[in-house]
């Protein structure tokens, strides 16, 4: 049963998925590209000042990329679904409600952390082969916080197609992007050193924020 | 069970986003402008000048509370004023009975401010090692930076590779001084723009101090002798035209050093109150003095000392924090408690808490008592008295959060 579930939602995420690959891929070559292309003009050891020193990040191309992933992913997701009520279908499954959505949100989730973990590898070796191993992992930490705020983002989405009140939707949507701007700084290397671990901890709060909106909708709140 | 329990994570993060947002948008209404004074020394008065910032117009008072106008103010701090002086032909030829030279002052005049964001700020441990006496009088980057672990390696930039010559040369230096790996901080000032290259001052794994700098391509590394017990945690390099220091640096117990050189050594600064967390440092000087103040919230301290950094007298300013003004009172009963990302002390994002304020909790039950009584009436008690308790502590941003996610089986 599951694995069905999980093979209908990969039918309908596939082709985000494969898309917003193609995006990070375009993106990671053009970083790559931009690095080779300024050590070249600028001289290493210039280029290196301006990064280590200055603290240039070389990879603000990814601030926003993981939320709009999370977005595109949670709307190709949930959206088939709320559309003619589908929802309700896919509730009648023999499977109980909460684990259906719990799965779903899962599914989707896997889906972010492959993208960003491949993010995260291609890009450490794009870095590795033109700076000192200290640049990969200050890449590390400076973009944890952006990566956490793609996942945010879904679980806001998700929880916010299953939503049917429209009022509550907006202050859904309000609160999620309050939230995901506290962490979306990227002024600095490794700003979120120190909170990354409250901010992770705080993040997975929104997660099962999805069963609260799934119980409201199977009892067909509608004010 | 776990969708209750998912409601009240929502409540949580209501919370968490409104206690961020809503005092920063109080503070961008109603933040007051606070300049803080200015603290100076008169060698004409030998007294201390304050400059303040009053209704748009720039004043001094001394230490006396004397009211001095800018132009008033400007013969008496010459040292201070000495190009505006000279161009209005007023600069006096001699101050405390010495004849001095515009050149003199110009030489001898410094200023040097550390703030918190100064102090252990977001770094790539990776530096580079200027040549200090560039065969061009130029200081340039170097093609090598070097890190320090169980060695000092130097990574050559265009190959991204390690340079084993260097690495040995400048490893072998710092053994021969008695250097004991790994570092546990590397202090310089990586820039071309400056009088010259002081080099880098490194704290080695017990505590000593090394000064290691390349001349002529060559290591010269010292070991600057410290008093017992004495550990040093961040050292600020400035390399000024002045060469009788180059920095200054701050023990984990709060002390305050230059860090002169020739020979290397440390002069003990006479300041009693610092916090390197909280206080800002202006270290400021001329021909016959210097003074460093301590700038803390609210108030400052500053310590007058002759050229050998003997202590004469010692001055405390203070003036009034948003906090004791009638918009920073008012919030407290707003808001049971603030918290900050980003709080201008440092370039972290940290989460931080004031500390909580007992005023807020008239308006706390005020909004516990709506969520008791009026809110969702037709509502039983049973699903409201967890509602009531978080009200009670998070006041207006738990009100928030109630109010929006409403009990799922209301």
């Amino acid at each position: 049963m599951i694995r069905a579930l999980f093979f209908k939602e990969w039918l309908k995420i596939k082709w985000a998925f494969i898309s917003m690959a193609g995006l990070i891929l375009l993106i990671l070559i053009k970083i790559g590209l931009n690095l080779s292309y300024y050590i070249r003009i600028l001289e290493a050891k210039t280029y290196w000042y301006q990064v280590i020193i200055m603290g240039g990040i070389f990879f603000r191309e990814f601030t926003y990329i993981p939320v709009l992933v999370g977005l595109v992913i949670g709307f190709s997701q949930f959206m088939p679904e709320i559309n003619a009520d589908r929802l309700k279908l896919t509730l009648h499954l023999p499977l109980k409600e909460n684990a259906i959505l719990l799965y779903m949100v899962l599914y989707g989730t896997a889906a972010l952390l492959a993208l960003f973990l491949g993010t995260y590898i291609l890009l450490s070796l794009i870095v590795i082969s033109f700076f000192p191993f200290e640049v990969v992992k200050a890449m590390w930490v400076t973009m944890a916080p952006w990566m956490l705020a793609g996942f945010v983002t879904y679980w806001v989405t998700s929880m916010t197609f299953v939503e049917r009140i429209w009022l509550k939707r907006g202050l859904i949507i309000v609160l999620g992007v309050l939230f995901i701007q506290t962490l979306l700084n990227n002024y600095a290397f490794e700003i979120y050193k120190n909170s990354l671990i409250y901010f992770f901890i705080l993040s997975l709060l929104w997660s099962i924020g999805i069963l609260y909106t799934g119980y409201r909708f199977k009892k067909g709140v509608m004010k | 069970m776990i969708v209750r329990l998912s409601r009240y994570l929502l409540i949580i993060l209501t919370v968490f986003v409104a206690a961020v947002y809503l005092p920063q948008l109080y503070w961008v209404s109603f933040e007051p402008r606070i300049v803080p004074p200015m603290v100076f020394y008169s060698p004409v008065l030998e007294k201390f000048m304050i400059g303040h910032l009053g209704h748009g117009e720039y004043y001094f008072t001394d230490e006396d509370g004397n009211k001095y106008t800018r132009q008033q103010a400007d013969k008496l701090l010459p040292l201070l004023n000495y190009r505006l002086l000279a161009a209005r032909g007023q600069m006096p030829d001699s101050l405390l009975g010495q004849p001095i030279t515009l050149e003199e002052i110009r030489h001898n005049n410094i200023s040097m401010r550390i703030t918190t964001k100064d102090i252990n700020p977001p770094q790539i441990p990776v530096f580079p090692l200027f040549e200090s006496k560039p065969p061009r009088l130029r200081l340039g980057l170097p093609d090598e930076y070097f890190r320090i672990n169980e060695v000092m390696q130097f990574i050559n930039a265009h190959t991204n590779r390690v340079v084993d010559s260097l690495t040995q040369i400048f490893s072998d230096a710092l053994i021969r001084e008695g250097f004991h790996f790994p570092a546990r901080g590397i202090y310089g000032n990586p820039t071309t723009r400056k009088p010259y290259d002081a080099g880098y001052f490194i704290v080695d794994q017990d505590w000593q101090l090394f000064h290691l700098k390349k001349v002529h391509g060559k290591p010269y590394c010292k070991n600057i002798s410290l008093p017992k017990g004495l550990k040093i945690v961040w050292i600020s390099v400035k390399e000024k035209e002045i060469r009788e220091f180059c920095g200054i640096a701050i023990s984990d117990d709060n002390r305050l050093f230059l860090v002169m050189l020739d020979p290397e050594r440390l002069q003990p600064l006479p300041v009693k109150e610092f916090n390197r967390k909280t206080d800002q440092i202006i270290f400021m000087g001329n021909i016959f003095f210097r003074w460093i103040t301590i700038r803390s919230y609210g108030h400052s301290t500053t310590y007058l000392t002759d050229r050998q950094y003997n202590l004469l007298k010692t001055h405390t300013e203070t003036w009034p924090t948003k906090e004791e003004m009638l918009v920073g009172k008012a919030n407290t009963f707003i808001f049971p408690f603030e918290l900050t990302l980003q709080s201008g002390r440092t370039y972290f994002i940290n989460f931080d808490f004031t500390s909580y304020r007992w005023q807020a909790l008239i308006l706390n039950v005020v909004l516990m008592l709506f969520v008791l009584l009026f809110w969702r009436r037709e509502q039983k008690i049973k699903y409201k008295w967890l509602d009531a308790l978080i009200v009670l502590v998070t006041g207006v941003f738990g009100f928030i959060g109630v109010l929006i996610f409403e009990h799922p089986d209301a």
